[in-house]
């Protein structure tokens, strides 16, 4: 190959891979890089993690519209611009999942600077919304859900503010509707 | 120059740090309500807990900014707290006491009753805080359909405007609030 199709294949693929984002994530990663000591008393293995980049979210933004998704989910991922999704495998015995000890897992984030937002509960899932603040501005917004044998983090970067006018614009601010969402999710 | 860089530092962290110490603290404003009872009830099968603070509602204040009065409103409340509970219908009893007990306790703490009405198995009471002629608070505790609702509004509150909040976070028991309110204000004009 010539150098000249070589060079800005090579600087296409670069921005390609770094769009992706799974080598470079600013405001990402936060919460996974201590994950560990934010879900003590837990044991946590980490299994896989996907991370979905601004040129993977035109695709997965493409998708949804194919795919005739509701007005607000296209609205929400359109102010998305990056994600990271991490699985952790763990054994998480019910009778541990004590209202104490979600207590001393959330007391560990808020340490850490991250404010609950949601805690819903349903059977054997837990599942807790937490965000971080800078004045009046969202900076990050995640999601950890917890079941028996597995915990899930997501984090979301983007215009965080907007994510969240949009949810509760397009629910007419009904905290009904939040409690709905968070049941079913 | 080292001294007045130094003294400048002593002076940020003197100010911001209270400031961080105040931000969550919530206990200290008159119409928070610490509800350790409720501790029984996280064991439910099925739950869910929102914590609407100044951010969050900072960001519900700047949608509404055709409404100045909500918008207002908003932008003096310092936290909406919800903790709703589903239950087996068993436990009934337990909560119809658990409400009685925060009842009798925010009496002794002279909150006013605003609304109470109890039904083959439901129950509902709403209570509002009142410091200096304003109201700093409002908790509505509900137990209807098997499902325990708490709900603890905290900061300076319009009662003619409680409606409006009802509204917009569809929260039907505050309408019912702010119907009894308007009543007792008429009741006592007259």
């Amino acid at each position: 190959m010539r150098p000249r199709t070589f060079y800005p294949m090579l600087v296409v693929m670069c921005l390609v891979v770094l769009g992706q984002g799974c080598i470079y994530q600013p405001g990402l990663k936060l919460l996974n890089r201590n994950i560990d000591t934010h879900l003590k008393p837990f044991k946590l293995d980490h299994t896989s993690s996907i991370c979905l980049g601004p040129i993977s979210m035109v695709l997965v933004r493409a998708i949804a519209a194919e795919s005739e998704e509701d007005d607000e989910t296209l609205d929400i991922l359109k102010c998305i611009s990056r994600v990271n999704v991490s699985i952790y495998s763990t054994k998480i015995d019910q009778k541990n999942l004590t209202p104490d000890c979600v207590q001393h897992v959330v007391s560990n984030f808020r340490a850490d600077g991250w404010e609950l937002f949601i805690k819903a509960r349903d059977h054997e899932e837990l599942a807790l919304m937490f965000y971080k603040q800078k004045r009046a501005d969202i900076t990050a917004l995640s999601v950890v859900a917890l079941s028996t044998d597995e915990v899930v983090v997501l984090e979301l970067a983007g215009d965080l503010n907007r994510i969240i006018e949009t949810a509760m614009n397009n629910r007419g601010h009904s905290l009904s509707g939040i409690l709905k969402t968070a049941k079913s999710s | 120059m080292m001294k007045k860089i130094l003294a400048l530092i002593i002076l940020g962290v003197t100010l911001s740090a209270p400031g961080f110490a105040q931000e969550d603290d919530y206990s200290k404003y008159a119409g928070f309500v610490d509800l350790p009872q409720l501790t029984g009830l996280k064991n439910a099968e099925s739950s869910v807990e929102i914590y609407l603070k100044k951010p969050l509602l900072g960001l519900v204040a700047a949608l509404n900014s055709e409404d100045p009065s909500l918008q207002q409103l908003l932008a003096n409340l310092a936290l909406i707290r919800v903790e709703q509970f589903e239950m087996d219908p068993a436990q009934g009893p337990e909560v119809q006491k658990i409400i009685t007990n925060v009842a009798q306790k925010l009496e002794k703490q002279k909150w006013d009753k605003l609304v109470k009405a109890v039904d083959k198995g439901e129950h509902v009471e709403i209570f509002i805080k009142t410091e200096n002629t304003k109201i700093a608070g409002l908790l509505v505790m509900a137990l209807e359909n098997n499902e325990a609702t708490f709900i603890n509004i905290v900061g300076e509150l319009d009662l003619s405007l409680l409606g409006k909040l009802g509204e917009q976070f569809d929260i039907p028991v505050l309408n019912k609030a702010s119907e009894t309110a308007t009543d007792q204000d008429q009741g006592g004009e007259k």
